[in-house]
């Protein structure tokens, strides 16, 4: 096995479900949380000897809805597999309301040195059209709580919501950015299928803003933060300096890390693997004794230097090809054809200079039209299965 | 069907042709044929009650999800009756106006038909259309009412009808329910009594019509035959005297309904044999067979049937020409009316031109080729054909618009006309009279049908008939109205093709033909149309619609401005995979031409007429 250097658990509960979230969670079951902490306890009795690790990830759901003790027992478990070196890095998300409180010393007490806060917005029509219960003094109090636990704290911004405009956006944004958060991240708010939001756009109770108002609202989010030395290193994520999510790289660079909890995914020795998403199913698999994978995917290194290319663009800096030939033995026009780069670049939209590849601004607004482009290229010529390759799908 | 246990005819003794009875089920759509062919199943004892089903006889999946007939279908059965046995021949046929090819196939074997009428619809235009091709075919008729039990049944002002306009005398008419099984023991005992035996000699060499054929992956060819003279038994060597193609029998039999084997066919029955013939092309439908030594005389063939319709199939981007063969070739097995032969376009690539006998025709090969092949399909929008006299005297006939010359080069430009019946209540007249004079109808004649209801006929050009005009009429006289439709022959109209240009490039597969007056409206819908099918790209792009240079039309699809959703987590990795995966594969229904991606849907965009026309309600 592959020494993983990162690690994801997934927590997820939560009081209800917010109207646009599709995530794995259960909402208002909190009777779950005994048997899930067994089910976590047994996922984790695969490491037998404690692991060193650079990064620890608690996400969800909401793992600040776990009460003090049981997050207190979540955490002993993990450090009883895990080893947070001595600059390592350990988020934990939680949610304005559920701070502060007795939980505030359980952090306090622990290896968690960042939190990353689910505020939103700080616009009470814009929190409320988003299903979320915290208010403004809720978010004041428990911005003063992390500050006092932690140093760095990240915050996550939604935009081009229901009833959102650029001046409900921009006070927001300077809000966020007085808070004083040494990370922010930025998302526009996507209809799912299966969530709330979803069906009201289907019945035409909701509206979509247009994609000219939604790119406003982005461009306004890197200017404004990028005006008050938030650095934009990742389509959505702004940092101060020395303060990028050292976690979230794990993700975009194709390193190994593991994953626990349901729905979480994984990529050790170039498998991806996600555990099962229901979380009843989930539960009731391990506490049985089957695998908590519901699917999992080899990936040839082909793919997997694929992925590179493809998460590595989305970092605002690209990637470094002399360093990208060297980890994966394949070189760029290997997989992407020149044409194509050529075309991107004619069009403004990706740079290659200094053995460096990135998107420019206007091909950051098209990551996804690239990215999918790239991650379904073909292999070219003898590499491609034939029919009588046994070894094909 | 197959465990349907059935009482075999083959284990009676061989009857003589005078206890043989050959006879078709003819009607309008849904006057209750294949429900009258249950019961007479059923009162004949070949199927048990228990094992009797709805329709039996449609037994294709498609019949049976859309409640129609789609193909005839032969079946055996013996009967006692009045302590004489005989063996009584039916076909049961289907009633929509596309499928008329099969009924006059059916016509063909038969001595008799059973002209059946709905007790309250009442005579409507496919039963003017059946009738009058079972006199062509000098077929004794015996008229039967059905549908008695309704409560709304008005029997006797049907028989009046029937009398009226079709010269079957009221009170010859046998009134029944196919579904409530009142008066088919009548019925019948009219067979028997009614319709001629068929005249057979036995004894002088083997001539048998080839009336039908499917194919059976295993088997091969299974001919339906219906023999005029002679007889055959396994082993025999058989010759089909048009291919001239000799095959030795190896298994023979009937339908009853379930094919079973027998001994001998003999003159004046019904069958199918089996011989081993791995291409249908050496079982021509319509073809007779006779012995290898001494043949009998060819009887005549059938007329190749019309087609009426053609359109372009193609496969789409990442699916395999040959798969798109080998699946038509197929299905043309097993439905030698529908015609197909390789073309390309610029826009589409390799495919191929199909012809239909009419739309629901092209709908069920389409709905076959996706479901029974699994093929992802790009069709055109349907047309009829032209005919195209050039300057230089020459004539030719053009299944496609991207095959009409420029105009420069057209002396006559024709179309093809067809002479339509239409029948509604009096009240109705004057919205259908509407109707066909929008779509350059000129009228023929107008004749009662019964003191309510009208028989309108007019010639219109075929292409403004198929498309629509079946449902506008059912829409203009609340479902009350029927039509049925002939060709009649090519006549020159004011025709232009008008062109679609999508970011400067023709597509060719766009093209419409149609009448100069209506060539504007129909660009300006058709770039309408498309600017909606054709989602954003990263650039702009300009449709347009042109006749000749001229411009007619022009609409522009604005580029995209964004394609990027802001989040990625650790597991989003594996579902923004699966995302693009899925776009992917929208992507195969679209085809790429120059740079835009144009979806499988906005090839049918040239339906759209634009502006109703306003009588429609
Ligand atoms: N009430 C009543 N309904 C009937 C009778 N016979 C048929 N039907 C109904 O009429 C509808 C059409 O019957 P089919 O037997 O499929 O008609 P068809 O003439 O074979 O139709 P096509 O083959 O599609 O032309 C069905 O819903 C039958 O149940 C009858 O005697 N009485
Ligand atoms: S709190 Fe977060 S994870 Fe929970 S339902 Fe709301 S958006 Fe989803
Ligand atoms: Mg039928």
């Amino acid at each position: 096995m592959e020494t993983p250097r990162s690690v994801y658990v997934h927590v997820p509960f939560c009081r209800h479900r917010c109207g646009y979230c599709n995530f794995t969670l259960v909402a208002g079951r909190d009777y779950l949380i005994a048997d899930y902490l067994k089910a976590i306890e047994i996922e984790l009795d695969k490491i037998k000897t404690p692991i060193e690790v650079d990064t620890i990830y608690l996400g969800g759901g909401t793992p600040s809805r776990l009460p003090p003790q049981d997050l207190q027992h979540l955490l002993s478990l993990l450090g009883n597999r895990f080893r947070l070196v001595a600059d390592g890095e350990f988020t934990m998300e939680a949610n304005p309301d559920d701070l502060p409180g007795e939980i505030e010393s359980v952090i306090r007490d622990s290896d968690i040195n960042r939190v990353s806060l689910g505020i939103q917005s700080f616009s009470q029509p814009k929190l409320r059209s988003l299903d979320r219960d915290h208010d403004l003094p809720q978010i004041e109090l428990a911005i003063d709580s992390v500050k006092k636990i932690v140093d760095r704290f990240s915050i996550d911004l939604i935009f081009a919501a229901p009833h959102d405009s650029l001046s409900i956006w921009e006070k927001d944004l300077s809000y966020g950015i007085g808070t004083g958060a040494t990370h922010i991240s930025t998302y526009e708010l996507t209809f799912e299928k299966g969530t709330i939001f979803w069906n009201r756009k289907q019945r035409n109770q909701i509206h979509a803003p247009t994609d000219d108002h939604c790119v406003a609202y982005y461009e306004m989010a890197i200017e404004r933060l990028r005006d008050h030395e938030y650095a934009h290193y990742e389509v959505s994520s702004f940092a101060k300096s020395g303060q990028r999510s050292r976690h979230n790289q794990v993700y975009w660079s194709g390193s190994p890390y593991l994953a626990f909890g349901p729905g979480a995914s994984g990529f050790m020795d170039g498998v991806r693997y996600t555990n099962h998403r229901a979380v009843k199913r989930y539960l009731t698999k391990v506490l049985n004794g089957h695998s908590a994978i519901e699917e999992s995917r080899v990936l040839s290194r082909r793919e997997m230097a694929i992925d590179q290319i493809v998460f590595g663009l989305r970092l605002i800096e690209g990637i470094d090809l002399r360093q990208f030939e060297q980890q994966t033995g394949y070189q760029l026009n290997n997989l992407v054809p020149t044409e194509c780069l050529d075309d991107w670049t004619e069009a403004n939209l990706v740079t290659l200079e200094s053995d460096r590849l990135r998107l420019t601004s206007r091909g950051i607004l098209f990551a996804d039209t690239i990215c999918s482009h790239i991650s379904m290229l073909e292999p070219p010529g003898p590499e491609a299965s034939s029919p009588s390759d046994p070894n094909h799908n | 069907m197959n465990e349907i246990r059935t009482r075999k005819v083959t284990q009676g003794k061989i009857l003589p042709a005078s206890q043989i009875r050959n006879f078709c089920i003819i009607a309008h759509i849904d006057h209750g044929k294949s429900t009258l062919a249950d019961r007479l199943l059923e009162h004949t004892g070949t199927v048990a009650k228990r094992q009797m089903q709805e329709q039996l006889l449609d037994d294709m999946e498609l019949e049976r999800q859309r409640g129609i007939t789609i193909k005839a279908r032969a079946v055996t059965m013996q009967a006692q009756i009045e302590g004489q046995t005989y063996e009584l021949n039916l076909i049961d046929t289907p009633g929509h106006v596309d499928f008329h090819y099969e009924v006059s196939r059916s016509l063909a074997c038969c001595e008799g038909a059973l002209l059946l009428v709905d007790a309250f619809q009442g005579v409507e235009a496919q039963t003017v259309a059946n009738a009058y091709a079972a006199l062509e075919h000098d077929l004794h008729i015996i008229p039967v009412i059905n549908k008695i039990d309704l409560v709304n049944q008005r029997a006797d002002e049907v028989a009046q009808e029937m009398e009226q306009v079709l010269g079957l005398a009221a009170d010859s008419c046998i009134r029944v329910s196919a579904k409530a099984g009142i008066g088919i023991d009548d019925l019948l005992k009219a067979i028997t009594t009614q319709f001629p035996a068929p005249a057979a000699d036995r004894t002088s060499p083997l001539q048998a019509m080839v009336f039908d054929s499917h194919y059976d992956e295993y088997r091969g060819a299974i001919t339906y035959c219906r023999l005029l003279n002679g007889s055959v038994k396994k082993g025999d060597k058989i010759k089909f005297l048009r291919s001239n193609h000799t095959h030795e029998v190896q298994e023979l039999g009937h339908f009853e309904p379930k094919q079973t084997a027998c001994e001998t066919l003999q003159g004046g029955q019904v069958g199918y044999l089996i011989c081993n013939i791995k291409s249908l092309d050496a079982a021509h439908i319509g073809d007779t067979i006779s012995t290898v030594n001494n043949p009998a005389e060819p009887v005549a063939g059938y007329d190749q049937p019309k087609r009426m319709v053609y359109c372009g199939l193609y496969p789409s981007d990442g699916q395999d020409f040959s798969e798109l063969r080998d699946a038509l070739n197929k299905l043309a097995i097993n439905d030698p009316s529908f015609e197909f032969e390789p073309e390309s376009s610029d826009a589409l690539g390799f495919g191929f031109r199909c012809g239909f006998l009419g739309l629901l025709h092209m709908e069920i090969i389409q709905q076959r080729l996706e479901g029974e092949a699994d093929i992802d399909l790009i069709q055109t929008a349907p047309n009829v054909s032209y005919e195209i006299k050039r300057r230089d005297g020459s004539v030719i006939e053009v299944h496609k618009p991207q095959e009409v010359p420029d105009s420069g080069d057209i002396e006559e430009f024709r179309q093809p006309i067809v002479r339509v019946n239409l029948i509604q209540p009096e009240s109705y007249v004057g919205s259908v009279m509407k109707l066909c004079q929008e779509r350059r109808g000129i009228q023929q004649s107008t004749e009662y049908v019964s003191a309510t209801r009208i028989m309108l006929t007019y010639d219109l050009p075929l292409a403004e008939v198929i498309y629509d005009l079946h449902d506008k009429i059912k829409s203009a006289t609340r479902g009350y109205g029927t039509m049925d439709y002939e060709f009649q022959g090519f006549e020159q109209a004011d025709l232009v093709r008008v062109d679609m240009i999508v970011n400067n490039n023709r597509i060719d597969a766009l093209s419409i033909i149609c009448h100069r007056s209506d060539a504007e409206r129909r660009g300006r819908a058709v770039a309408k149309k498309l600017k909606e099918e054709i989602s954003r790209h990263m650039f702009e792009i300009a449709v347009q619609a042109t006749i000749g240079n001229r411009v007619v039309a022009r609409e522009t699809v604005k580029a995209m401005r964004k394609n990027v959703t802001a989040k990625c987590y650790g597991g989003d990795i594996s579902r923004k995979k699966k995302l693009w995966a899925k776009q992917r594969e929208g992507k195969k229904r679209m085809k790429s031409v120059g740079s835009v991606d144009i979806p499988q849907k906005a090839f049918m965009a040239v339906l759209h007429k634009g502006d109703e026309k306003k009588s429609s309600n």
